[in-house]
């Protein structure tokens, strides 16, 4: 294997990660010895019961949280603080309410290119915001805009950067269901178009199947474990409408649903043989059953 | 119902208006009974001043005190020696004083609050003495202050920076340490410099807090500065205050009353203006 193989195979690389947080004098832990490798351009969710530690996960992904124990790997370099290479879209939007949607963007474009003209910094925070389909709305102030253009701006702000890797923490889930289907097409056209290497965290089993190549299934915490990694056997040029007509579809859809509301619970525990922390399964539920995917990254990893 | 919004205002101003009145009216027929006294020339008056004693009330009506915000409407900014100097001038010297503090401590106040704001070690060990110093009457601080100043007007402008400096220093405090995690979070991962997310994120966040303690201290410090000169003398409108006092003067020391409120009603509505500008909707 070259390198460049390598680094592109493994272009996140989470390395057995440990969080533990003291809650009144005794030690949880979040999750423990963590290994996940993500691949260049690669658009990878994480899904899970809430509290088992896909936040931290992101937080820790982005910088602004550390491992207690363990290093994440982006790149070819260790993860030491947040970056500019990796926007986070943050699942409360996060905008400043006392800018202006394009005063949102250009602080972030006029953050990442400290010596562009103003000029300069307006007109690409200007097509950062077309791109999400606000043109028009750039002296709105956030108040004056609904949720899901909030999370719009949110969007442009972390594509204005021309980021590396894309964070998301549930961007859609204050949504209602119309919005965030137009969301989900526009973040999947936006990520194939800009090639985007992506971890998006998730709760909606749909929103994970329409978008992701791979899906990180975690067990309920504390002691969070990434039970499975499910590839994703729909074709690269799916439509989020006619999605369920898949022959696919169904074998995933029952997979990931049959984890959430038992494996997760029985599994934390009870680890199935051969279970390996480090190499964690790698499945492809599709018409033709489940069958366990050996790509050549699990090999090369031990 | 039929109340809407402009009509409440609408009923409201007449209320107002009536009450005012009735005010006044009171305030003529309480006084009108010692009319030998209204009528004299108020300079005069004051040359009698003793008449106090001799059984009339020297309390003026309405039409005196209107005559007399007259007069110093008409020359605010006389000159007729150290005892007997314009409205205007002394209302000047008052808020020379009141700025001058009051800036001071604004320049103490808001590094210092950021500080505390943002450092949990410095807001732990620096509340024990914010807590002592706060209740202390900043009167009380006069005396240290005019043994170690030696300087009564620089007594004075300390007096003010020590009462101001508390509502800005707290408020600016909170302010800071309460703005939003996510925001700092958007400062971080942005790699924005700590000076700039001070001076683009936390300081805009904060602001609005920041203005209430600011409202807060220019209230106290307009309160205060009227004690203080009556202590310190020389000038200040709450040394003309006490100097009509002593002239018996009372139509002069309710013209004081009248304009020491509408100056602090004035710098109370202009940071209020301030306060709506930097108050942003969530
Ligand atoms: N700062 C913290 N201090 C203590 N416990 C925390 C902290 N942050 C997260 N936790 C705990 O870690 C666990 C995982 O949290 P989180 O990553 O937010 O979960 P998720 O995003 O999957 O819902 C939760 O049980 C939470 O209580
Ligand atoms: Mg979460």
């Amino acid at each position: 294997m070259t390198d460049t193989s390598r680094t592109n195979d493994r272009f996140i690389s989470i390395e057995g990660i440990a969080r533990r947080f003291s809650t009144g004098g005794i030690m949880t832990a979040v999750f423990e010895n963590l290994w996940l490798p993500i691949a260049r351009g690669e658009f990878v969710c994480m899904i899970g019961h809430s509290g088992c530690g896909k936040t931290t996960v992101l937080n820790i992904l982005a910088g602004l949280d550390a491992p207690s124990e363990g290093s994440v790997i982006v790149d070819g370099k260790a993860i030491e603080g947040p970056s500019l290479d990796r926007a986070v879209i943050f699942q409360g939007h996060a905008l400043l309410p006392w800018r202006s949607v394009l005063g949102n963007v250009t602080y972030a474009v006029s953050s990442r290119w400290r010596d562009k003209s103003k000029a300069e910094i307006e007109e690409k925070a200007k097509a950062a915001i077309k791109t999400v389909g606000l043109a028009g709305n750039e002296a709105k102030k956030p108040a004056a805009l609904s949720g899901g253009m909030k999370q719009r701006v949110g969007i442009a702000r972390a594509l204005s950067i021309d980021p590396k890797i894309m964070l998301m923490d549930e961007p859609f889930s204050a949504l209602d269901a119309l919005t965030r289907g137009t969301l989900q097409d526009e973040v999947r056209r936006i990520c194939l178009e800009t090639g985007q290497t992506v971890f998006m965290i998730t709760h909606d089993v749909d929103e994970a199947m329409f978008l992701a190549d791979k899906i990180v299934l975690m067990t309920n915490g504390p002691q969070a474990r990434i039970a499975e990694i499910v590839e994703n056997p729909l074709p690269k040029d799916r439509e989020r409408t006619g999605l369920h007509h898949h022959p696919d579809y169904y074998p995933l859809r029952n997979h990931l649903i049959d984890f959430l509301v038992s494996r997760s619970k029985t599994e934390r525990d009870n680890r199935p043989p051969g279970y390996d922390q480090r190499h964690p399964p790698i499945v492809r539920p599709d018409a033709n059953g489940l069958r366990p995917a050996a790509p050549a990254i699990h090999r090369a990893a031990g | 119902m039929i109340a809407v919004g402009s009509s409440l205002n609408l009923r409201a101003a007449l209320v107002s208006l009536v009450i005012f009145v009735l005010f006044i009216g009171a305030w003529q027929l309480g006084t009108s009974g010692k009319s030998a006294v209204a009528t004299v020339d108020p300079e005069y008056a004051k040359l009698l001043g003793q008449s106090a004693n001799t059984g009339k009330s020297a309390m003026p009506g309405p039409a005196d005190v209107a005559q007399t915000i007259w007069g110093h409407l008409k020359d605010p900014f006389y000159v007729r020696g150290t005892n007997d100097k314009g409205l205007g001038i002394q209302l000047g010297f008052s808020l020379g004083r009141v700025a001058l503090g009051y800036i001071l401590a604004l320049i103490v106040a808001l590094p210092l609050g950021f500080l505390i704001g943002m450092s949990p070690l410095m807001n732990k060990a620096l509340d024990p003495f914010i807590q002592i110093m706060k209740p202390v009457s900043p009167l009380a601080w006069m005396p240290l202050a005019l043994y170690t100043i030696k300087d009564s007007g620089i007594s004075a402008i300390f007096v003010i920076f020590i009462c101001s400096l508390w509502p800005m220093l707290i408020n600016t405090a909170f302010g800071v340490s309460s703005v939003r995690k996510e925001w700092l979070n958007v400062a971080a991962t942005l790699e924005v410099s700590p000076l700039r997310k001070a001076f683009t994120v936390i300081l805009p966040a904060a602001a609005p807090t920041i203005l209430t303690g600011m409202r807060i201290s220019i209230g106290i410090a307009w309160l205060v500065i009227v004690a203080a000169e009556m202590l310190v003398g020389g000038t200040g409108i709450g040394y003309f205050v006490w100097n009509e006092w002593n002239n018996l003067s009372i139509t002069n020391v309710i013209v004081a009353i009248l304009v020491i409120g509408l100056v602090g009603m004035i710098l109370d509505q202009a940071l209020a203006r301030v306060a709506r500008a930097v108050t942003y909707p969530e």
